[in-house]
């Protein structure tokens, strides 16, 4: 919808605080329009990226482009953008519309075309009659929409949040995902979401770009970055994994790594990445819904029998843990179907997986 | 409440109301009474004619109407002047910011008379600045530095300056940052970000100190007479000469009792005052 849209580049960024190196050549170009999440765990650097892109930060090296201007030495009151602060940062002093005013007052707008946009801001996020409220009397959901709409009514180049979820119930926090979701593809705004929970990633994103220790370890979209994760961490952050020891025996004429699983002594052929000799151990990811309970004999099939050591009753989902020969492996059943019986405690099973579900990663060098 | 914690919130409070009735409310008593006699020892009254005498007076109305304009200039410059200091204190997060902490405070450490002494040697007609201006040829006759308003004004900035600078920055502490850099993403340059956000968030820090610095400065003493070396009388130099040079005990009382009650008016009205624009 919007046709003004503008895309912000990253490239090479780096930021010290004193002697610690926070971001370390941070390249990201995010296209007009794109929804975008910064994924990682705390401390990887994503919100000082988006604090620079905000000018809150400034870079020590790079350079961040927004549309086609360079934007490193233009003071955050001169960027043209929104943010939604991870509490939200409600001015406390302020009513709900005087909030979502401020940014047009300090733009110096007309009064009354002032009051027609805080009015249209206030219908697009359900906070109609609720004016002259105080923030202290707005639920957390409430505070959240008020942010958006204070970040949106200047109608910004980009759009910002830092864990703006973070703080809400789970159940507010899935529709509030949906909410925001439906509200950036309806404006058509460039978004950039800095997250550490990858559910609300994979719910909210175009792209997912991972970070961390200060760089970006993967960038796709929810849909890639889930199945086909680029390294041990990527793999091991987002979703659950089960991760079986294993040790490279060779690599095949078709590139694929031929490896003898630790303990169990199976030999299979899967994935990995280039660059691993004979001898080297492995770990082999593979995530519990591609572990199937009883599985039809078929080509490329893994078969393996052992004992329930435990089970984890989800609703929607139960997972087992099961015994094997080749370590302990995490099956997740779906629980459809009539609610059928699950495997109990102690009861023994078989399963199975497909070799071609496996991906090869060198461990983490702390484990 | 329950019945318990009720009676252990009444134990706890008893010793500070008890103290309070004892210092406060009974000598407002006595004072009020006292200022309803017509002569001490006399008549027990009641009688307004003190209170008639002292709004009838042009002396005592000029020292009223100093000593108020005295408490609002002190007041208004410790703000003015205290405010970027207990900005430094609260949020620069400078290592030199325990030294600038101590320096605020020290004027409370030196006792009062040690203090206005202090500014006697500088400003007198032998101190140390007409010494200094003496010999540097730029005058030729000391200046007249004391005894006037403004080195009342002086001493009293000094003496109650500690007051504001902590009041404020206990408040400014407070503020989470985040509205500040909000203003900011929306648009607020510096100027209007700390006018629109951070200025108001503030303002009780401000009231606060205000109400402290005000009433210790109508009520001073020490600092007025010294620096004012008998030329800058205000309500307790009156109230003293009423009582002690002219043994007019209702006079002095009722004097005492207007100066309470129009330092209660000026408050609640600044009060108002402040929430009313903090709201805007």
């Amino acid at each position: 919808m919007s046709t003004n849209a503008k895309g912000v580049s990253l490239a090479g960024i780096v930021k010290w605080y004193g002697k610690v190196q926070a971001v370390r050549g941070v390249d990201l170009d995010v296209a007009p329009g794109e929804m975008v999440s910064l994924l990682g765990p705390s401390g990887c650097g994503k919100t000082t990226t988006l604090r620079m892109i905000a000018g809150l930060e400034v870079p020590d090296a790079g350079e961040i482009r927004i549309g086609d201007a360079r934007a490193n030495d233009v003071p955050p009151w001169k960027r043209n953008i929104g943010m939604v602060f991870q509490n939200y940062a409600l001015f406390p002093h302020k009513t709900v519309a005087e909030n979502i005013a401020y940014g047009l007052v300090m733009r110096r707008l007309p009064r009354a075309e002032i009051a027609t946009r805080v009015a249209d801001a206030m219908r697009q996020v359900q906070l109609s009659g609720l004016d002259d409220r105080v923030p202290s009397q707005l639920s957390g959901g409430q505070r959240q929409r008020v942010a958006l709409a204070r970040a949106l009514v200047t109608r910004p180049d980009v759009l910002l949040f830092d864990e703006p979820l973070a703080a809400l119930d789970r159940k507010l926090r899935e529709q509030m995902q949906v909410e925001i979701r439906q509200l950036q593809r309806a404006v058509g705004i460039t978004t950039i979401f800095v997250t550490h929970d990858q559910d609300e990633a994979l719910t909210l994103s175009d792209r997912i770009v991972v970070m961390e220790g200060g760089r970006i370890v993967q960038s796709g979209t929810p849909g890639e970055i889930y199945e086909r994760p680029g390294s041990h961490f990527v793999s091991d952050f987002i979703g659950m994994m089960n991760a079986l020891r294993a040790t490279v025996l060779g690599r095949e004429g078709d590139g694929r790594l031929r490896v003898r699983m630790e303990p169990g002594g199976r030999e299979l052929l899967v994935t990995g990445p280039a660059g691993m000799d004979a001898g080297a151990a492995v770990e082999l990811m593979l995530r519990p819904e591609k572990v199937r309970l009883n599985p039809p004999a078929a080509p490329g099939t893994i078969e393996a029998t052992g004992t329930v050591a435990h089970v984890v009753y989800l609703g929607p989902v139960t997972y087992l843990h099961v015994r094997t020969a080749d370590g302990v492996l995490i099956a997740m059943l779906p629980n459809a179907e009539g609610g059928g019986a699950q495997p109990r405690q102690g009861e023994a099973v078989s399963i199975g997986w497909r070799a071609a579900d496996m991906v090869c990663f060198a461990p983490p060098d702390d484990a | 409440m329950n019945p318990r914690r009720a009676l252990n919130a009444t134990l706890m409070l008893a010793p500070g109301v008890a103290l309070l009735g004892l210092v406060l409310v009974w000598p407002f008593v006595v004072m009020g009474g006292m200022s309803l006699r017509e002569r001490f020892p006399g008549p027990i009254g009641p009688s307004f004619a003190k209170y008639a005498e002292f709004l009838g007076d042009e002396y005592m109305l000029n020292v009223a109407l100093r000593t108020f304009s005295l408490g609002t200039t002190v007041t208004l410059i410790c703000a003015v002047l205290g405010y970027p200091i207990a900005w430094f204190l609260a949020r620069s997060g400078s290592r030199w910011a325990h030294l600038v902490f101590l320096g605020t405070i020290f004027p409370l450490l030196v006792s009062i008379v040690v203090r206005t002494m202090g500014w006697t040697i500088l400003l007198g007609n032998e101190g140390l600045v007409n010494a200094a201006l003496l010999s540097l040829g730029v005058v030729d006759e000391p200046l007249r530095l004391m005894k006037g308003f403004w080195s009342v004004v002086l001493g009293m900035v000094h003496v109650l300056m500690p007051f504001m600078v902590l009041s404020i920055a206990a408040v400014l502490g407070k503020i989470d940052g985040a509205y500040a850099e909000a203003a900011a993403t929306l648009g607020a340059t510096p100027v209007r970000n700390f006018l629109t956000v951070t200025l108001p968030l503030s303002v009780q820090g401000i009231a606060a100190g205000s109400v402290i610095t005000f009433c210790l400065c109508v009520g001073a003493f020490v600092t007025p007479i010294w620096l004012g070396r008998g030329h800058v009388t205000v309500m307790a130099i009156a109230i003293h000469e009423q009582m002690v040079t002219l043994v007019d005990w209702p006079g002095g009382a009722a004097s005492g009792i207007l100066l309470s009650l129009a330092t209660l008016v000026l408050l609640g009205a600044y009060g108002l005052l402040l929430r009313r624009w903090s709201r805007r």
